[in-house]
Parts: structure tokens; C-alpha cells; sequence
């Protein structure tokens, strides 16, 4: 049998008809506009409050105290992407982040003697057993991750309150500790730096090494991964234990940044972190990633800092509505791409149904 | 594509937009500017220096006409952490008088819950703080039906005794009034008369928000050369950690602003680091109700004045009125007489390494356990 008679015959209309009709050799301008919304986005806030209040929101005492508040949020957003890229949702982030913070402070109150960064380092390594369990739950049990997270969550905040307590711990630190997390390079807040240092550092395993496409690869489809040869159970148990670590970071750049625990501080910072994980996923690759989440995070963060600069506290209301509606959209973009993905394929069968026809016609079936 | 949906897609955006900063617009506050100063009345002195040191009284004079028999109390620990503090300290008053107590966890989203539960123990008493009774009216009531009267502390209800089946209310709003009287004449004092503040608060909760009224009528009444606005914090901000984005916001919005005023200590932690980074070291920080973290911020230079307000006095003075209704001698007049606690202006370094160590700030007038006592006949 020769391969002429088995590869399709597409008629010129039919090849026409599939380009203009699945998009396939054009993308959509809402797309496209869609995959850099929050560059432009916070291109249009950078504009209209610079025209506005030009004074306070171009300055840079602005952008270099809403880049230095929002870095543990970032963090946080960035330790909730790991697992996310595996299909993994961890809703623990937050109390782990808090868990941190905690235990930085209690040892630091408790044993005076113990450096803070020997404590920072069994931090982490607690911090990476909490991963360790929520996976033990999630691969072993068979829990879903949704829930068994949120379960976890509640756990570590019992734990936070029974070392703390229930009451607020402050004085733990030496001013060398706190001057880690305020101090300033060039102008810039050094916290800032420790962001992006981890930010080049997580895109560059995700993107750029065979564990980050072996994560997306089980994220995508873990039946089709495993039956690839990937360990799914090991990639679960490693991005969780990655996404307790990072979460735990942020605690401890938190108390290098205010030195202070309180019980609200690691559950409040969930929804921000997770609006910014999922707008950011509808930017750039269309995936989670690291540099949509960042942009996403701190577009969100400028316009709120516009809105409070140019009509003041009456906007209160604007934070929880910018990360909401951050939230729709970005669900309603990625809804909106899947719909289009699933036309086209659906165009691309009716195509090939009718070529296929067509060749029927023209030439005789395989035997 | 379709032009039509870009087109629409553009409208909705661009309306959005037009509609959120229209509605903001109405929100927000006009700018001021200070006016250079005017002079300090003698009043505004007094009333500071009347403030000054650290009472030695409580409110309180009425003795018992003898001690009360025994009861059983539940207090609704809320989901604060202060709230815990609170339900130790009554827990040590009650106790002194020989009574039974027991604490009953409220989930932050339904304190009735909680009541119900006391109810449901057969207490002869329930205590609870911070919430309005409107905010769990039925349970209240079924207190009420149940003839166990409430007592309440940092809300905004009147206590009306057996016409209300609330016995007290201390650290009310009549108590937020003198806080706000004499922290604004101390800011007063301080600036020279030329003072523009701004009042951090959270309008969801009365006894905070009455703040804003009260800095306001102090300043009408001592001050026409000063100047306040409202820094309105919700509930929602406060607990995703952007409290500190919002007041430094209004603080570059209004960079004639010398005073934050913040109606409850602990707002927010990292405030003092963030007004340093933005420069803003110039403006006071004063504020009501320090807690450990804002005494050592007095110690370190982020904070210049606290109105110290003491926790463990509230409580005694809640178990004083149980007392009174216990031995039928509760009056209203009495109960309004202990409604606003004894505050001092904690504004030395001296005065806040002096309580610094207690890690529930000042518990109240040196001997006020025993001034109880003797009221209670138990001395």
C-alpha cells in the first residue's frame, strides 16, 4: 500500500474553511489581549494614576513600599503555583506560612540563645513535613487535595494558637534580624530581592528542567503521565513538600519584615495569593507560572495603591472587589480559551469528516 | 472574531471601570491643610495633666451590703485572642468569690452559638465581650426566657437591667468618649494646637468607629485650629494584611496629616516599619488599648502616646455587677458610674518600660484587686 492512498486528501475549501473557522493560523485579538491583560493592566493603572496623582503614585516611596508590602503575599502565591502546576490545590499555604511565623517568634521569645537563621532552617525543615503529611493524606488516602488542604490548614492553626497561646508574640528579635527584612539595596526593599532571587529560581525549574515539565506534564493529565512512566505519587509529594517549604519562607521573611506573629496573618493572605496564582495562569503560556503570578499579584496591588492615593480611605471596599474580579476574569479567560480549544477541535473533526468524504469519492477505502 | 463582542467586551470593561472610580469618587474625603497653630487652652492642659499618671482608684465606691452567695458563670471567649486575656481575668474575679466559672469557645461567626451553650449549662450568669446584642438577639433572648442575665463589656448597648436583661456594659461607648477627650487633648497639647489627624478605625465595630465622632467633638470643642479624617479600615483589609497599605495610602494622600490616631492598638503590625520607609517618620503615632507590641513600639520611637486602658480591672468590674445583681442591689446609676474604666496617658519612655514586661499591658489601679475585695466584703 502505498502512502499516497493513506494520508488525507484536504481540499483547498476544506483547508480554507478550518484555517478561518478554528483560528488556527491567526489568534484571536481577545486572546492575545487576554494573555498580557495584567502587563496592560498595570500599564492602564501606571497611566491613569500617574495622570492623576502624579505626585504620590509615580514617586518612589510609592512603588518601593507596595513592592516591599506585597512580597509575603507573593511568596505565598508562588508556594500555592508549585502543587498547582501538578494539579495540586494547597490551601494550607496560608496557615503554613503563619506556622512559620510562629515558630520563628516562640523560639525566638523561648530559647534567646539559638540564632534566628538555625531556627529559619528547622522552620523550613518542619515546614517540609507538613508538605510531607498533607501528601501522605492526599496520595495514601486518596483525599482530594481541596479538601485535604483545607483540613490541614485548620490543623496548623490550632497548632499556632496552642504555641502562641492565642495571644500576639512580639519581641522575639534582635534588630539584626529585622534589619534582614527592612534594609534596602540601590533603593530597593531587599525583601524585594529575596522574591525575585526565588522567583529565577522556581522559573527556572518549571520552565527550564525536566522536573517542571514532568510537573505540568502530571498537572495536564496524570493518567497519560503515569502511563508515560512519570511518578505521580513522588511529583505530588514533591510539590507539596516545595509549596510547605516556600510557604514557610514567607513566614520568615515576614518576621525579618515586622518581627511579630498574630493569628490573622497567614489565613488573610490565601485569597490575594490565590487570585494572583489564577489571573496569572490566564498570562503568557495560559498555564501557572511564575511571571504571570508576579505581574498579576503586583498589578493588582498598584491599582489598589492608585485607588486609595487618588480618592482615599472611603475606598476600602476596593481590595476584596480588585481580587475578586481578578478571580472571575481570570476564570472566565481560561473558560473561554478552553471553549475555543474544544470549537476548534470539534471544527477539526467536521473538517477531517469532510475531507475524509471527499477523499472517499476520489479514491477507493484501504483495504 | 466578532467585532460586536470586542466592542462589547470594551464597553463592559471600560464601564467597569468609569463605575468603580465613580463610586470611589463618592467615597473619598477632601484634602486639608493646617493652619499654623492656635493657642492650648488651660482646659486642654488640665485635662491632660489629669491624665498623666497612672490612677490608683477604681470607679467603683458602692460596697455590697454583704457577699454574695455562691454562683456559676460562663464567659463567651470570642475569637479574639484578647478575648482569652479577658476570660482569664474573670475567671480570677469570680473565683475570688468563690463562684464556679466555665469558658465557652465562640466560633468568630457565631457567638450565639456559644450563648446557647451557657444557656444550655444551666449558668446563673453569662458574660461575654465585643459583641452587640442585636448580633445574637436570639440567643439573648433565650436567655432572657431563661431568666440568666447577660453582662457585656466593649459594646455598644445600654445595660437596663431586669427591663433588658442586660446588667452591664463596661468599656462602652461613654468609655470611648473619654478616650477619645483625652487623647486628642493630648494630641492638642503636643502639636501646639496645630493638629491634623487622621482616625484609623473599622466602622464595622461601633466601639472603634466612635472614635471619629469623638476626636471630632473634642476638636470642635478645644481645637478650631485642628483638623480630622477618617482612615475607615474593613474587617476584610485588616485581616489580609493591608491595613498598613491603606494608612500609609492616606497618609501620602494627606501629607498634611501630624497624628494617626488609632482607635484600637493592635491594628496592625509593621505599621511603625512602614511609615519609616515611606518617610513618614514625622507623623504621631497615638492610639487606645496597647497591647505588648505597641508599648515596646512607644520604647523603640514608632510610637509617641497610648491611652492604657486595663483588661483585668474590666473584668472585676463585670464580676462586681454580678455581685450586685446577685445580692438584688444592682442599679444603674452604679453600673454607669464603672462603665468608663481608670485610663492613664502612657507617653515616656520611663512610663512604658514601667508595664512593658506585662504581657497583657497594664491590668489597672495598683490594689484594685483588693479595692474589690473590700467592696465584696471579702476583706
Amino acid at each position: 500500500m502505498s502512502t499516497d492512498t493513506t494520508k488525507p486528501v484536504v481540499s483547498p475549501a476544506a483547508r480554507r474553511s478550518l484555517k478561518s473557522s478554528s483560528g488556527a493560523t491567526s489568534t484571536p485579538l481577545s486572546v492575545t489581549l487576554g494573555r498580557y491583560s495584567a502587563i496592560i493592566l498595570w500599564a492602564g493603572f501606571t497611566i491613569l494614576f500617574g495622570i492623576l496623582r502624579p505626585d504620590t503614585f509615580l514617586s518612589s516611596v510609592t512603588w518601593r513600599l507596595t513592592f516591599s508590602e506585597g512580597v509575603v503575599t507573593a511568596i505565598v502565591a508562588l508556594a500555592f503555583l508549585v502543587p498547582l502546576a501538578a494539579g495540586v490545590y494547597d490551601l494550607s499555604v496560608g496557615a503554613t506560612m503563619g506556622t512559620g511565623l510562629v515558630l520563628m517568634n516562640w523560639f525566638g521569645l523561648n530559647h534567646p540563645g539559638l540564632p534566628p537563621w538555625q531556627v529559619a532552617i528547622g522552620v523550613l525543615a518542619f515546614c517540609a513535613l507538613i508538605g510531607f503529611c498533607s501528601a501522605v493524606v492526599i496520595v495514601k488516602f486518596r483525599v482530594q487535595s481541596l479538601i485535604a488542604t483545607l483540613g490541614v490548614s485548620q490543623v496548623l492553626l490550632a497548632f499556632q494558637l496552642f504555641m502562641a497561646n492565642n495571644r500576639q508574640l512580639t519581641g522575639a528579635f534582635e534588630s539584626s534580624w529585622l534589619d534582614l527584612g527592612n534594609g534596602q539595596v540601590l533603593g530597593i526593599p531587599v525583601v524585594a530581592l529575596y522574591l525575585l532571587v526565588l522567583a529565577v529560581l522556581m522559573w527556572f525549574v518549571l520552565e527550564h528542567t525536566p522536573v517542571g515539565r514532568r510537573l505540568f506534564a502530571v498537572g495536564s493529565n496524570p493518567e497519560a503521565a503515569r502511563l508515560a512512566g512519570l511518578n505521580v505519587e513522588r511529583l505530588t509529594y514533591g510539590s507539596l513538600m516545595t509549596s510547605a517549604v516556600i510557604g514557610g519562607f514567607a513566614g520568615i521573611v515576614f518576621s525579618m519584615k515586622v518581627g511579630t506573629y498574630n493569628s490573622s496573618v497567614g489565613p488573610g493572605l490565601l485569597f490575594p495569593a490565590l487570585a494572583a496564582v489564577f489571573f496569572g495562569a490566564s498570562q503568557f503560556a495560559r498555564r501557572p507560572n511564575v511571571w504571570g503570578t508576579l505581574i498579576a499579584y503586583f498589578a493588582l496591588a498598584f491599582g489598589v495603591k492608585g485607588l486609595q492615593l487618588t480618592f482615599g480611605p472611603g475606598t476600602f471596599w476596593i481590595q476584596p472587589l480588585f481580587q475578586g474580579a481578578a478571580l472571575l476574569i481570570a476564570v472566565a479567560l481560561a473558560s473561554r480559551v478552553v471553549g475555543q480549544t474544544r470549537r476548534s477541535r470539534q471544527l477539526q473533526r467536521e473538517a477531517a469528516a469532510d475531507d475524509a468524504q471527499a477523499a472517499g469519492e476520489a479514491t477507493p477505502p484501504p483495504r | 472574531m466578532n467585532p460586536m463582542r470586542h466592542r462589547r467586551l470594551g464597553l463592559l470593561i471600560a464601564g467597569a471601570v468609569i463605575g468603580s472610580l465613580s463610586l470611589a469618587a463618592c467615597s473619598s474625603s477632601s484634602d486639608g491643610e493646617r493652619s499654623g497653630g492656635g493657642e492650648v487652652s488651660q482646659e486642654v492642659k488640665d485635662l491632660v495633666a489629669e491624665y498623666q499618671d497612672a490612677p490608683t482608684d477604681i470607679k467603683q465606691t458602692e460596697p455590697l451590703s454583704a457577699t454574695p452567695e455562691k454562683k456559676s458563670v460562663a464567659f463567651i471567649v470570642c475569637a479574639d485572642p484578647t478575648c482569652t486575656v479577658l476570660g482569664d481575668a474573670l475567671e480570677g474575679a469570680v473565683t475570688e468569690l468563690g463562684w464556679d466559672y466555665t469558658g465557652i469557645n465562640a466560633p468568630a461567626t457565631d457567638f450565639g452559638s456559644a450563648v446557647q451553650q451557657a444557656i444550655d449549662l444551666g449558668v446563673d450568669y453569662i458574660a461575654g465581650t465585643g459583641s452587640d446584642v442585636a448580633t445574637f438577639q436570639n440567643a439573648f433572648d433565650a436567655a432572657t426566657d431563661a431568666g440568666i442575665p447577660y453582662f457585656s463589656c466593649y459594646s455598644s448597648d445600654v445595660p437596663e437591667g431586669d427591663a433588658s436583661n442586660l446588667f452591664a456594659n463596661c468599656y462602652d461607648l461613654t468609655a470611648v468618649d473619654t478616650y477619645s477627650r483625652v487623647l486628642t487633648s493630648w494630641i492638642i497639647e503636643d502639636s501646639g494646637a496645630d493638629a491634623s489627624i487622621g482616625v484609623v478605625n473599622v466602622p464595622e465595630f461601633p466601639t472603634l468607629s466612635n472614635a471619629v465622632p469623638g476626636v471630632e467633638e473634642t476638636l470642635e470643642e478645644f481645637c478650631d485650629t485642628c483638623t480630622s479624617q477618617p482612615v475607615d479600615i474593613s474587617v476584610d483589609v485588616l485581616t489580609s494584611g493591608g491595613s498598613t497599605n491603606a494608612i500609609v495610602s492616606f497618609l501620602q494622600s494627606n501629607p498634611e496629616v501630624n497624628y494617626l490616631y488609632l482607635a484600637f492598638g493592635n491594628f496592625e503590625p509593621g505599621l511603625g516599619q512602614a511609615l519609616k520607609s515611606a518617610g513618614l517618620d514625622d507623623v504621631k503615632v497615638v492610639g487606645v488599648q496597647p497591647q505588648q507590641a505597641q508599648i515596646e513600639s512607644l520604647i523603640n520611637g514608632e510610637s509617641s502616646a497610648w491611652i492604657a486602658t486595663p483588661q483585668e480591672n474590666a473584668m472585676w468590674t463585670l464580676a462586681d455587677q454580678m455581685a450586685r445583681v446577685a445580692n438584688g442591689e444592682w442599679d444603674q446609676g452604679l453600673e454607669r458610674t464603672a462603665a468608663v474604666p481608670p485610663i492613664y496617658i502612657i507617653d515616656t519612655v520611663e512610663e512604658a518600660e514601667a508595664i512593658v514586661d506585662l504581657q497583657d499591658g497594664w491590668p489597672g489601679p495598683d490594689g484594685f484587686k483588693d479595692q474589690y475585695r473590700t467592696l465584696w466584703g471579702l476583706s
